[in-house]
């Protein structure tokens, strides 16, 4: 009986003892607390891209902004995107790829790098940086949203801040990056896009922060100042080296999220259902544009699928795709337009060029300027899409812009082409091409879309918030409609 | 029980009492009780030793004066008196002495005790009832048949999961499952299905591992309700426990082996009103690439040929049940074997039940092996040893995948089938001349492409048990010690076929889950009385530890090489993850249970534990329960109304715990990333580029306390006529506060959710049960019994400055919330509505109006009813269960797309010209105007079943069910004698027979998308669905 409690005694005290090494398990076997930032920067960058350029951040903007079409009965998003009506996968995806796939982990690898001895300037810049144009698409598609109180973990309920405060935001940090880029510091993250070659890294910081200016500028005209100064001092991108683009891989589970769409729903043989829009097409063809027999491939007349339509034509959004028969709509060509290896362009040369053409016929009234600078960006797009010489195309325009307006218009017309692949971008010069209603190109509001606003103000001009941010942070969201234009769109 | 040697023992004694000589006149009869003729019964003429007693038929005959009083009694029976009348015949039926049966209730930590004692509510559920008419998940068979605890199962898929809550939901941040104990070891009931978002697009009913667990091993099964009842398990069983003791030997018993055989048929229960008029197109246009119901009338297209997904030109014709051919009939065989006996130190019982099943949809198999020992021996008067080891092997293949976002998801195939498709079309095309599949419409699969290529398959090995040492250091002092592990390993594989249309690569994925819990009990028992056993005292005092292990790895694999074949190192893309958990609890507790002159008894727990998820300084946490039972019928004079009469009081608070690693805040390596239509294709390295993501959820830091939950009951259990009538009330009150929850954040934030302790959930309600026995004769006996309980859920607070807490969210802006004051509840986009409740349409689209995220109505029922029959007759039994439940809603993703795409019958109406819907438009100066703006009935349904619009997806959940009917016979004695069994019983048996009423259309109301893993209840998201069995059995024992 003694022996016995005894044992028991013994047992019961050495469990009791033992007690605290015995609970000091809580230590997660599956993450790790101490990571160098790059890591984090590398997670941020793929997602970004990822939302970018597939069923989330590409198609449903091609749609609904008639660059692409659905061919209508036939097609893939038809009834939904094209009419303006927006998955709720959609909304959901583009708000928390801004904030929780990309911003938080490159606010995560900043304050990481903010501990490090020595410090790590280059590291933090670069965050910074690419979050900020993070920002700025983010921007572009909901308007007003958190940006001073966001991606704080102390705060649960960020406000909304304006779009103005939003890009002036931006404007800011992009300004400390650059002051804080340093070319002594050989601490740097071997990136995707430039491989931590931080004179790069400035030029884009610059290239983003004019991007921005040019889009306030119609709203708050003061801007035009800083543009100017930004033309005249240089330093952005400045050649197609300096394109801006995240390498997919042609194999699968690295390669272009439209690659692995095509793939998953079509087979390798890569049968179309994405037509491109009218608008995009009537351009090109205006200017017999070579970059079309990249872009397109020929409609078939006949149900055997071997005799081909000889001319480029696109589709009207909501309308039906004319196939099998005389006039057939032209095709995308996806094997080259969406190869695997195709890169995420998130700033390309060709676009900062036609940026400058476009602020120095409106700032400085430099119609040469901008009409040399428009053939360079030509130049650029070409040899993107593997056309050496642009020479007949820069030939297809005026030799001299006659007017600022006409400057304008080709300069806006050729944003829509350089841009067709990331309709999100081309979406957004759309919106700041002129004022409501006098858009270059012009569109007008497809047939089946759903209504909006009175008058011509029904055309879709930006995602409306989130039903899950609502929710969660409804005070503050604005209540705002698919046709409610933001503070920059006038 | 009484048992054949009882009443042996009684007939060698009233051979004593042997009647001498023979009065005036002799009164014959048999003597019965609900289960048949009684042998053994003494008869005893009062106020003499004059007696006899019955034969083994129950028949007796004594001579006695008329006037003189019979007295019948028997063990375990109540004595019942009869005045010898002018008859000669006297028949009789006994009924239990509940009292003196002491019917004793396994309790927590395995502590059995009289359930007059109690002084808390507890329901036993005994093999019998379980076995009547057997169930695939054993949690089912629990449906309708106890007060407060609410069965719900997620769909009809072959071996899928239920959920079971009791006395309401009470944790707003996962799980409100009770804690499963076997043998006095906890075991997993894991619903683990993947993540939520895993679980909607394409998720698997993957099924709740308490189904392994087989009915047919099961002696008891106690439920028990409250915090207090269960607070010697702590944390674990802060939602009730369902404590389930295994079949036995008996000692000093020959072998008896047991034979049970059922042959089970399942069918559909409930499938959806299509209409059957109108083809597949737009706007009256054929074209065979919709899978929708908007195309030309077929009565008007006769003329013309139309060509099919084959490619053939046909005549359009309407195939009014091809859906209902899709699904077949299931059938299950079930076979177990029991083999029990013992020595005068030893016992042992071996069970074997093999499993066979098909499902409803084409090509799914269950196999399910369960093998269960149970056998105890005594090494020395003073030492017991028992084990009791479980295993279980289950292989299932060709699970449907459910929900949205897969090309595997059958229903939405299956339902959205244009109504000109036949069954054998589909069945004899799966595949074109080149052997590549049809697509039979616009991105859409064949279903038996599906069924016949795209398998989900599991293959489950478990094994759990426990050894018990019982040392009796005298005759009031004894230690119990039980060490158990529950381990089980499950493989899953989801394929989906190369050329499988909109996954044209194929792709598949396979998880690797291992699971392990090792317990350990050490206790302390003082089992004495004093004071002339007026006093009795029991004490425990014990040592717990558990220890939860999981290792979950997941594969996937996309764009195979060879085709057919599912190894990883066949893929062109493998992401690969892993991840653990390990927690660990060590508990210290008493339990001293004080009774006096068996009239009342005072019980007092405490618990001390320490868990190694929380952080340091709040790791310990003690927590105490009361309860006390008042026999008061004892204090009452002996009388003919009141048989019996208990108060039951109790107050409980229990301290629980939370997940491992939730405090710190750390770096997770990614493996893959998120890609629109394509689901976690994107993988990492990229290239050189590896890459770190930071948590989803903010974690709580050295902050977090352990939440806490504090439950009142009452309650009154009375008995009257003899016990024919029975009435047992509880009222409860339980408030969990401090829940440790992730609540959600802004998603600006970065994070999904925070950690934190907040919130008060308050549940109360009451459950009445009531047992009748209308009719007791001899040969004919009706039972009936009611169960009725009303749970009121309220969320009582949140954290400050958040008015709201999303449980569960799933699309379209569909949630369930938690809002202060209200209960949990379905939200989502409602119809605005003018102050009369019109519907507010747009004049310019015809469309409606909506408002986003308004509460839709409750998840939970207003209150449930269980209704039981039982009828005897001679050897026939029979019984029928209805199971009503009332209030809640339900969102239904099967009529939304039904009606969607034109296909349910209601959506045939309005169909030759544009109508105007009913309804008003706003002025825009405060007034409305009817609405004048025609639309197309297309465009109607269009918008008003919208997935975006939750509001024209909500039905009422209430039904009026018949679950289960039962009908047995059991072969006279006087047949089974010729053969060599003891006994030989028919069966047949039915479970969810009939849907008596209900409010949805096209769905079962029962079908619970969430499965058991997650808090969400109220949505139907093209489940499949549920099923109505039907079966016989055979029983034999020699």
């Amino acid at each position: 009986m003694k022996n016995i409690i005894y044992i028991l005694t013994i047992l019961l005290g050495t469990s009791v003892v033992s007690c605290d090494d015995y609970l000091d398990i809580n230590t997660s076997p599956n993450d790790s607390s101490n990571i160098e930032p790059e890591y984090l920067f590398n997670g941020a960058g793929a997602a970004l891209s990822a939302n970018r350029n597939g069923g989330d951040g590409s198609i449903p903007f091609g749609f609904a902004t008639q660059i692409w079409a659905t061919g209508w009965s036939e097609g893939w998003g038809a009834g939904a995107e094209d009419t303006y009506d927006m998955s709720i996968y959609t909304l959901n995806n583009n708000w928390s790829g801004v904030y929780v796939n990309t911003a938080k982990n490159l606010v995560q690898a900043i304050k990481i790098a903010e501990t490090k001895t020595p410090a790590q300037p280059n590291v933090i810049a670069q965050c910074m940086t690419l979050n900020m144009l993070n920002f700025y698409f983010g921007t572009t598609m909901f308007g007003d949203m958190p940006f001073s109180e966001a991606n704080k973990t102390e705060i649960s309920q960020p406000k909304f801040d304006s779009q103005e405060d939003v890009l002036n935001g931006i404007i800011t940090q992009l300004d400390e990056a650059i002051a804080m880029f340093d070319n002594s510091s050989g601490i740097v993250i071997n990136d995707y896009y430039y491989n931590g070659d931080v004179d790069k890294w400035i030029s884009l910081a610059k290239s983003i922060k004019f991007r921005a200016l040019m889009l306030m500028v119609d709203k708050d005209p003061s801007k035009s100042t800083e543009i100017q100064q930004m033309l005249t001092a240089g330093g952005m991108i400045s050649s197609s080296a300096g394109t801006f683009g995240f390498p997919y891989i042609d194999k699968t589970g690295n390669n272009h999220p439209m690659a692995a769409i095509r793939n998953a729903y079509y087979g390798p043989s890569g049968i179309e259902d994405m037509f491109p829009g009218k608008s995009l097409v009537d351009i090109m063809n205006t200017y017999n544009d070579p970059r079309r027999s990249v872009f397109f491939r020929f409609g078939y007349t006949n149900s055997d699928e071997d005799e081909y339509e000889t001319n480029y034509i696109g589709v009207v959004a909501t309308e039906n795709a004319v196939t099998k028969e005389a006039g057939a709509s032209s095709f995308f060509n996806g094997d080259v337009i969406w190869a695997g290896d195709k890169t995420d362009d998130l700033f390309t040369y060709a676009e900062q060029l036609l940026l400058e053409a476009e602020a120095q016929a409106r700032f400085n009234n430099n119609l040469i300027a901008a009409r040399s600078l428009l053939n360079d960006a030509l130049a650029a797009s070409c040899e993107k899409w593997g056309i050496a010489d642009a020479s007949a195309l820069q030939a297809e325009f005026p030799i001299a812009f006659a007017t600022k307006a006409e400057a304008l218009q080709i300069i806006y017309e050729q944003f829509w082409v350089a841009q067709f692949d990331r309709p999100l971008e081309a979406w957004t010069t759309w919106r700041r091409s002129g004022t409501i209603g006098n858009e270059i190109p012009a569109l007008s509001k497809p047939a089946n879309a759903i209504t909006g606003g009175a008058g011509g103000e029904d055309m879709f001009r930006r995602l409306v918030i989130p039903p899950d941010v609502t929710a969660a942070n409804g005070d503050n969201a604005p209540d705002v409609e698919h046709y409610d234009r933001m503070w920059f769109d006038l | 029980m009484r048992s054949k040697i009882n009443g042996f023992l009684t007939l060698i004694l009233a051979f004593v009492v042997q009647l001498t000589f023979a009065q005036t006149k002799t009164i014959s009869g048999k003597v019965s009780d609900n289960t048949g003729p009684l042998p053994g019964v003494v008869v005893l003429i009062k106020g003499t030793q004059k007696g006899t007693q019955t034969d083994f038929d129950g028949n007796y005959s004594i001579d006695a004066k008329q006037g003189a009083t019979l007295q019948f009694s028997y063990v375990g029976m109540k004595t019942t008196e009869v005045i010898v009348g002018n008859t000669n015949k006297i028949n009789i039926t006994l009924i239990e002495d509940t009292e003196a049966l002491e019917e004793v209730v396994v309790t927590a930590i395995g502590i059995t005790r009289e359930k007059r004692s109690l002084g808390y509510a507890a329901t036993v559920i005994k093999s019998e009832e379980l076995t009547k008419a057997r169930e695939s998940n054993i949690v089912n068979s629990l449906a309708g048949k106890v007060a407060g605890v609410r069965v719900t199962s997620q769909s009809g898929t072959l071996g899928g999961s239920s959920k079971i809550i009791i006395r309401g939901a009470s944790s707003m941040g996962g799980n409100n499952q009770p804690l499963f104990v076997v043998d006095g070891i906890p075991i997993s009931n894991s619903g683990f299905n993947g993540t939520r978002g895993q679980i909607i697009a394409g998720g698997v009913d993957a099924g709740n591992r308490a189904s392994d667990i087989n009915s047919d091993d099961v002696e008891t099964m106690t439920v028990l309700k409250g915090a207090a009842a269960a607070a010697l398990y702590g944390a674990r069983a802060k939602n009730g426990a369902i404590i389930i003791t295994t079949k036995r030997g008996k000692k000093n018993t020959e072998m008896s082996i047991t034979v049970n055989s059922s042959l089970r048929f399942d069918n559909v229960l409930k499938l959806p009103e299509f209409q059957n008029e109108y083809a597949q197109g737009n706007d009256g246009v054929y074209d065979k690439d919709d899978s929708n119901g908007w195309g030309p009338k077929i009565s008007d297209s006769q003329g013309s040929l139309f060509e099919d997904y084959t490619g053939a030109m046909v005549t359009l014709k309407a195939n009014p049940d091809n859906v209902k051919n899709f699904y077949e009939t299931g059938v299950s065989y079930i076979n177990s074997f029991g083999f029990a006996g013992g020595d005068d130190k030893s016992d042992f019982r071996l069970g074997i039940t093999n499993f066979d099943q098909t499902g409803v949809t084409p090509d799914s198999e269950l196999k399910k092996t369960t093998i269960a020992l149970n056998a105890g021996r005594d090494i020395s008067d003073k030492l017991n040893v028992r084990a009791s080891i479980n295993y279980t092997k289950s292989n299932t293949s060709g699970k449907p995948a459910q929900g949205s976002n897969d090309p595997n998801v059958i229903t939405n195939i299956v339902n959205g089938l244009p109504r000109t498709v036949s069954n054998s079309l589909l069945y004899n095309n799966i595949t074109d001349a080149n052997g590549l599949p049809y697509e039979v419409a616009r991105n859409t699969n064949n279903p038996y492409w599906i069924t016949q290529n795209n398998k989900w398959s599991n293959r489950l090995n478990r094994i759990f048990g426990n050894i018990t040492l019982n040392y009796e250091f005298n005759s009031w002092l004894s230690s119990t010690v039980i060490v158990g592990n529950d381990y089980y390993n499950e493989w899953r594989q989801h394929i989906t076929a190369k050329n499988t249309i909109t996954a044209a690569e194929g792709r598949f994925n396979l998880r690797n889950i291992t699971r392990n819990q090792l317990n350990t009990d050490v206790m302390l028992n003082i089992n004495k009385n004093f004071n002339d056993d007026e006093i009795t005292l029991r004490a425990v005092i014990g040592h717990n530890t558990n220890e939860r292990f999981s290792n979950l790895d997941y594969t996937t694999v996309n764009d195979l090489v060879a085709d057919g074949l599912y190894v990883p190192q066949n893929g062109k893309s493998v992401a690969a993850n892993s991840t653990s958990f390990k927690q660990r609890l060590v508990g210290a507790y008493f339990n001293v249970s004080l009774g006096f002159k068996d009239i009342v008894y005072l019980d007092i727990t405490g618990r001390n534990d320490w868990s190694s998820t929380l952080p340091k300084q709040n790791q310990s946490y003690f927590y105490p329960s009361v309860s006390s039972s008042f026999i008061f019928s004892k204090l009452l004079p002996e009388n003919d109304i009141l048989s019996f009469g208990k108060l039951r009081v109790n107050w409980a608070n229990v301290g629980s715990d939370t997940t491992p690693y939730g405090l710190d805040f750390v770096y997770e390596p990614k493996d893959t990333y998120f890609l629109q239509y394509l689901g976690y294709q994107g993988v990492f390295p990229h290239g050189s580029y590896s890459a770190f993501q930071a948590p989803n959820t903010i974690p709580s830091g050295d902050s977090l306390k352990p939440q806490n939950v504090v439950s009142q009951e009452i309650g009154l259990e009375l008995k009257f006529l003899q016990n024919r009538l029975g009435l047992d009330f509880s009222y409860y009150k339980k408030n969990t506060t401090d829940q440790i929850l992730n609540i959600a954040v802004a998603k600006s934030t970065g994070f999904w959710y925070k950690l934190i302790n907040a919130g008060e959930v308050q549940n109360q309600g009451i459950e009445i049960g009531l047992t009748g026995t209308p009719i007791l004769t001899e040969n004919f006996t009706w039972g009936v019994n009611f169960n009725f309980s009303s749970n009121e859920n309220k969320v009582v607070e949140l954290v400050e400055g958040l008015n709201e807490y999303s449980l569960t969210s799933g699309w379209s802006g569909l949630a369930i919330k938690a809002a202060p004051g209200e209960s949990f509840g379905l939200y989502g986009t409602a119809w605005e509505r003018d102050p009369d409740g019109n519907i507010v349409y747009d004049a310019t689209t015809g469309r409606r109006n909506i408002v986003t995220d308004q509460r839709l109505g409750d998840i939970y029922p207003d209150w449930t009813l269980g209704i039981g029959n039982t009828i005897r007759y001679k050897n026939f039994s029979m019984s029928a269960l209805v199971d009503i439940r009332q209030g809640g809603v339900i969102y239904s993703a099967t009529s939304q797309a039904l009606r969607v795409q034109g296909l349910s019958a209601d959506t045939a109406a309005n169909r030759d010209a544009p109508f105007v819907p009913e309804g008003v438009i706003n002025n825009g100066d405060g007034t409305y105007s009817p609405n004048t703006t025609e639309v197309t009935a297309q465009a109607f349904w269009e918008d008003a079943a919208s997935n975006s619009n939750t509001e024209g997806n909500i039905y009422d959940a209430s039904y009026i069910k018949l679950r289960e009917v039962t009908l047995s016979y059991e072969l006279p004695k006087s047949i089974v004698e010729k053969t060599f069994f003891n006994s030989i019983s028919l069966g047949i048996e039915g479970r969810n027979l009939w849907i008596i009423k209900d409010h949805i259309p096209h769905v079962d109301p029962e079908v619970n998308f969430f499965g058991s893993s997650l808090t969400g209840e109220g949505v139907e998201f093209q489940s499949v669905p549920s099923t109505r069995s039907l079966g016989g059995n055979i029983k034999l024992t020699f």
